[in-house]
């Protein structure tokens, strides 16, 4: 179904390539009734790369961050993904149950809560995109532990989520984003439920299972010391990017 | 970094993700699900249990033929038994819905945290209906049990001149698995029918329903409605014989109870609205604010669990108008078949009351015990802000009663409007039937308060043991 919908756009080219953005948006547009959330945004995220998105509280962080992650389909605009295993499509025109396709195979997410299921046991947690994606139960499991182990997490794999700290718990997350190895990790606000140690903990497991590896890390942050240890930094006031620098 | 992960290589995503290894993950559930799924399953029981009990007992009256019974009564015994089932729909319905909005409670933000991973619909439309046809199942196998159980107990209830024994309580096997089959169907599709609505959203965003207008359109068109109804019987029933009088009885009935179901929402909205705005001070003005809240929160679940309450009042002010006056007319001449009728009328409101209490007193208990973990953090909140434990009692007997109270007499007046020379009738030459359906309301609202006390054991283990948050 994705392979159909896929288009001719002026970015895309033969999969393979890497001289080229993982994503690139095009003047996203994004209104709530009244609301202007996003008024034209454009951006361009490449691999190897973390960029930190900054602005006050209501400025379109998260907005852009789930349009870019094909949560939210924009009103306008474009938002054209390259994954190298699967080639570049505008995510703008997928409806919303190829969307979710995408985000299974190309995205992964941390988000302040984690969006984790406390019913689940942290090990469950992190084999849900595997399963999702059609891996068998053992060998998902077997590739979850080792990757709770690189983020020193083993020992924890059968704990549930209300018996694990703040920081754990995000561990658990990043370890859920990662397993299933995507281009693009989207974290909104990953440490901010965090103390600064725990989360400058967190951050750097973020940034070696991301950027460290070829791949693209997006971080919306309130945390000036979260936003220096990304490459670049994007500023957002009112739906506009207002500054974007290294 | 470890190295080993960095070398993995990239799995295979291309996959169909497999029910068999998902559903056991995802439908077990943490302990307090466990604790909480016990709910819906009690609520199905109940629904069976009685659905079938019900069932049975409108095929004794569609086949009297085989008791015995003069044939120029089975018509009308058949019609009242139709009456009674369409009575007794609106109160079971309330359960069963009760029932599955338990079974799929905890259920939203699980598949929006699944859908933002990626999974598709489908697989989720598929793992709510195996949850919810699941606890639909065992709560139906536990129901068919409370039903032979109790049985031989409703066989010892009299009618066309006897007991009518278990035999007749007990539906044939083709009604049993069809009311087993409705059952468990109709908790399949509304879960996926609610699922449709929540509309998945990846962000678990649930966007509420803007309330819509409090518009005075609804109040008029209500009242020409009941209007017309009323009109409709006085010339009909005038004309016609019994069995065409109580044919037009159930279609008022049935017209009635879809115009309360229609304004019912929209009438608990208004008043809440109002009950909001009032202000005042102290400790009522808070439980008035939070119940007020609570019900504008989402006026349709309020009212569904009231809207049995409505229907007993409705039909009983109706009913109990008609029987007074059957008991001063017929006082005379009558045969002993007429007079077997008017008994058995009389035993089979009584039992319709008193099954449609019973159901509402399981609706409102499963659905109070149910707020108790919705509202946990609401709760959780007003408690570590200071609230005492009586004031949360008194707020969450408000949400139930105060909307109910209003019901109840509205429906009430309604009832009285839609038959008002009846009423008008017996009101003056029987007031006590009147006042034995004013009696049997009155026992309704307690049933309710008590049902809402008989949770109060869960929040204070909520209170006790708040669950961390995730
Ligand atoms: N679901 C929604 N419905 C209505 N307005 C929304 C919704 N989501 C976001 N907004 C509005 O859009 C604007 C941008 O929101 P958001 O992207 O969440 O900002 P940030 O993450 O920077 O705080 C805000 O004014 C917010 O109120
Ligand atoms: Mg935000």
């Amino acid at each position: 179904m994705i392979e159909r919908t896929e288009l001719k756009h002026p970015f895309s080219g033969p999969p393979g390539t890497t001289e080229r953005p993982a994503l690139c948006a095009r003047a996203l547009t994004k209104t709530y009734g009244p609301t202007v959330a996003l008024a034209g945004v454009s951006i361009e995220l490449w691999p190897g790369e973390a960029v930190a998105v900054m602005g006050a509280s209501g400025s379109g962080k998260s907005t852009l961050l789930h349009c870019l992650a094909g949560v939210l389909a924009p009103d306008s605009g474009a938002v054209v993904l390259h994954d190298p295993r699967h080639g570049s499509l505008d995510l703008a025109g997928l409806d919303a149950e190829e969307r979710a396709a995408v985000r299974l195979r190309s995205f992964g997410f941390v988000f302040q809560q984690g969006l984790l299921l406390p019913e689940l046991t942290a090990v469950e947690n992190v084999v849900l995109p595997l399963m999702l994606g059609g891996v068998e139960r053992r060998a998902a499991q077997a590739r979850a532990a080792r990757w709770m182990a690189t983020l020193g997490l083993a020992g924890l794999e059968e704990r549930r989520l209300g018996q694990l700290s703040g920081g754990q718990q995000q561990r658990v997350a990043i370890a859920r984003a990662q397993v299933a190895d995507p281009v693009v990790v989207f974290a909104d606000e990953p440490t901010g439920a965090l103390d600064s140690s725990t989360s400058g903990e967190v951050m750097s497991a973020l940034l070696s299972s991301t950027r460290d590896r070829g791949r693209t890390l997006v971080v919306v942050t309130h945390d000036p010391l979260v936003a220096e240890t990304c490459d670049r930094v994007v500023h957002l006031a009112d739906g506009l990017v207002r500054g974007d620098g290294r | 970094m470890n190295a080993a992960a960095t070398q993995l290589h990239t799995p295979d995503l291309t996959g169909r993700a497999r029910l068999r290894d998902l559903a056991p993950l995802l439908l077990r559930g943490g302990p307090a699900d466990r604790r909480s799924r016990l709910l819906p399953v009690a609520a199905f029981a109940v629904v069976t249990a009685l659905t079938l009990t019900v069932a049975g007992g409108a095929e004794f009256f569609l086949r009297l033929d085989e008791v015995g019974v003069d044939s120029s009564y089975q018509g009308v015994y058949a019609a009242l038994a139709c009456v009674a089932l369409v009575v007794l729909a609106v109160p079971l319905l309330a359960l069963c819905g009760s029932a599955v909005r338990l079974s799929t409670r905890r259920r939203d933000t699980r598949l929006s945290s699944m859908r933002l991973l990626g999974a598709p619909r489908r697989l989720l439309v598929r793992l709510s209906v195996l949850e919810a046809g699941g606890l639909a199942l065992a709560g139906v196998l536990v129901g068919v049990v409370g039903h032979l159980v109790l049985a031989p107990l409703v066989g010892t209830v009299r009618f066309v001149g006897g007991p009518i024994g278990t035999a007749a309580v007990v539906p044939s096997l083709p009604v049993a698995f069809l009311t087993i089959a409705v059952l468990v169907g109709t908790a399949v599709v509304a879960a996926a029918l609610g699922l449709q609505k929540v509309a998945i959203t990846p962000l678990g965003v649930r966007t509420r329903e803007l309330p819509a207008g409090a518009h005075w359109v609804r109040a008029v068109v209500a009242l020409v409605v009941i209007g017309a109804i009323s009109l409709a019987g006085r010339s009909l029933g005038a004309a016609g014989s019994l069995l065409v009088a109580v044919l037009v009885v159930v279609g008022m009935l049935g017209a009635g109870l879809a115009v309360l179901n229609v304004h019912g929402p929209w009438l608990l909205r208004l008043l809440s609205r109002r009950s909001v705005r009032r202000g005042g001070s102290g400790p009522g003005a808070v439980t008035r604010l939070l119940a007020a809240r609570t019900v504008l929160d989402d006026p349709r679940a309020v009212w569904r669990q009231v809207s049995g309450v409505a229907m007993v009042s409705y039909v009983s002010v109706i009913v109990g108008a008609g029987l007074a006056l059957a008991n001063l007319t017929a006082a005379g001449d009558r045969s002993p078949a007429d007079v077997m009728l008017t008994d058995d009328l009389r035993t089979g409101i009584l039992l319709t009351i008193a099954i449609a209490f019973a159901t509402l007193a399981a609706s409102i208990t499963v659905h109070a015990a149910a707020e108790v973990f919705d509202r946990r953090d609401l709760y959780v909140a007003l408690d570590r802000l200071g609230t005492p434990r009586a004031q949360l009692e008194r707020t969450r007997r408000q949400v139930v009663l105060r909307p109910l109270f209003t019901v109840c007499l509205v429906s009430a007046v309604a009832g009285a409007v839609t038959v008002l020379p009846l009423t008008g009738a017996a009101l003056v030459l029987d007031p006590l039937t009147l006042l034995a359906v004013v009696g049997a309301l009155g026992l309704g609202l307690l049933v309710v308060r008590l049902a809402v006390g008989a949770t109060t054991p869960l929040l204070r283990q909520v209170l006790e043991s708040p669950e961390p948050v995730v």
